[in-house]
């Protein structure tokens, strides 16, 4: 009866184990994807990711930027929020846009930025992705940064 | 392998004694003793400054490149020296191992030990440098304790592997040299991460160094939050790693006497 006991115990012990090693593997890969696939230099956010717009209307969206980058960085320095007009497909409706100010943020900091945002001028589901650019020299997007999402439908 | 963690703790005199004797004998005999352990570094740090700001021209945006440099050569080294020494910390230790017992994992704990203290003291150097060029004390510090503890149990698991393994494959001493100087430059050693493209990110960033040294930049000297993603990447990591390199020693550690 007590081997039997000692068996039973062994082998849930056992279970137990196997149980806790697989949950570590999962958080380890839940943990190791946001850490590889962070990205590098800005977080984007919006407060809202799906919109109504008018045809040609112009209109403000709240993104939240994260300067991820170890100096403190403005539009002075020659870095502006844009965006970039995909149509509903994926496929690439105007690339370049309107460019939006903002003020210092500080690294590791975030700022709220009123970014400035001209519907098309045809009516029809859009992607607008909300991007940054170094003035003259590079989109962050082509360096590999996850750029902001919007969904916008043009009436 | 709870009995055994209960087995080093009683052996906690002789972990103290090895340490206090390893940290005396690294300079005996030498005119300026202790010193060398605040001047290698130093040194190095002089070379690698001329030659990575004067000749290759690596620049650091806001930041003097000395001192970003020394931020991650401090913790580098730490992981640098104690792997190295780990090569031959078994047969240096032959005669003891032959005659007396002691868990055997003392010996490579010793040398992680050894070289934390090493590496803790420099880095009153690199407080004292951060405090000249008016970086100071930021809320961030608090980070500092836990990145320590994460690059020491990280340290200790590779030193499990390099000590045993060395005794059963001598080659691997030599071979450890090369993988270091290799390491070296895949580390955000010598220069800052943007340096790397983008496309090689993710690889780079699996090197559980790369964290680490990042880490210790955003805290001394970026004044800001490291990542706490990455950290937790290489603590789990170094978890797993630690779990695994103990179970190869003690595997390994019972024909040392036979092998050395």
């Amino acid at each position: 009866m007590d081997k039997n006991n000692n068996t039973r115990k062994r082998i849930l012990g056992k279970i137990i184990l196997v149980f806790i090693a697989i949950l570590y593997l999962l958080i380890f890969m839940y943990v190791t994807h946001r850490y590889i696939n962070a990205n590098r230099y800005w977080d984007i956010e919006l407060a809202s990711t799906n919109l109504n717009a008018n045809l040609g209307q112009v209109f403000t969206v709240k993104v939240n930027l994260k300067n991820k980058m170890y100096f403190p960085v403005s539009s002075n320095d020659g870095y502006f929020v844009s965006y970039h007009i995909l149509t509903e497909d994926g496929h690439m409706y105007t690339f370049d846009n309107e460019r939006t100010v903002f003020e210092e943020i500080k690294p590791g900091l975030s700022r709220e930025v009123d970014v400035l945002i001209k519907a098309p001028n045809a009516s029809g589901k859009y992607i607008i992705e909300i991007d940054i650019v170094k003035e003259g020299e590079y989109w962050f997007s082509d360096r590999g940064e996850k750029t902001g999402l919007l969904y916008l439908t043009v009436q | 392998m709870l009995k055994d963690v209960l087995r080093i703790i009683e052996y906690k005199e002789m972990l103290k004694n090895n340490v206090r004797k390893e940290l005396r004998a690294r300079y005996k005999g030498s005119i300026l003793g202790f010193f060398w352990t605040f001047l290698n570094p130093l040194l190095q740090l002089v070379v690698y400054s001329i030659v990575f700001s004067t000749v290759i021209r690596v620049s650091v945006p806001s930041y003097n490149y000395t001192l970003f440099l020394f931020v991650g050569l401090v913790p580098w080294n730490f992981l640098s020296a104690s792997v190295q020494q780990s090569t031959t910390v078994i047969t240096s230790n032959s005669n003891l191992i032959k005659k007396i017992y002691f868990p055997r994992i003392i010996l490579p704990l010793t040398i992680t030990m050894t070289n934390l203290i090493n590496m803790l003291l420099t880095f009153v150097i690199v407080f004292i440098a951060l405090f000249i060029s008016q970086s100071y004390v930021n809320v961030w510090y608090v980070y500092l304790p836990a990145i320590i503890f994460i690059e020491t149990v990280f340290v200790f698991s590779i030193t499990l592997f390099v000590s045993s393994l060395t005794v059963y494959f001598r080659d691997l001493e030599h071979i450890v040299g090369i993988v270091l100087m290799a390491w070296t430059y895949l580390s955000p050693v010598l220069y800052p991460s943007e340096y790397i493209p983008s496309k090689a990110l993710g690889i780079f960033k699996m090197n559980p160094m790369f964290s680490i040294i990042e880490s210790y930049r955003d805290v001394l000297l970026f004044n800001r939050q490291p990542d706490t993603f990455g950290l937790l990447y290489v603590l789990m990591l170094s978890f797993m790693l630690l779990v695994v390199g103990y179970v190869v020693f003690e595997k390994l550690q019972r024909r040392f006497a036979e092998e050395i």
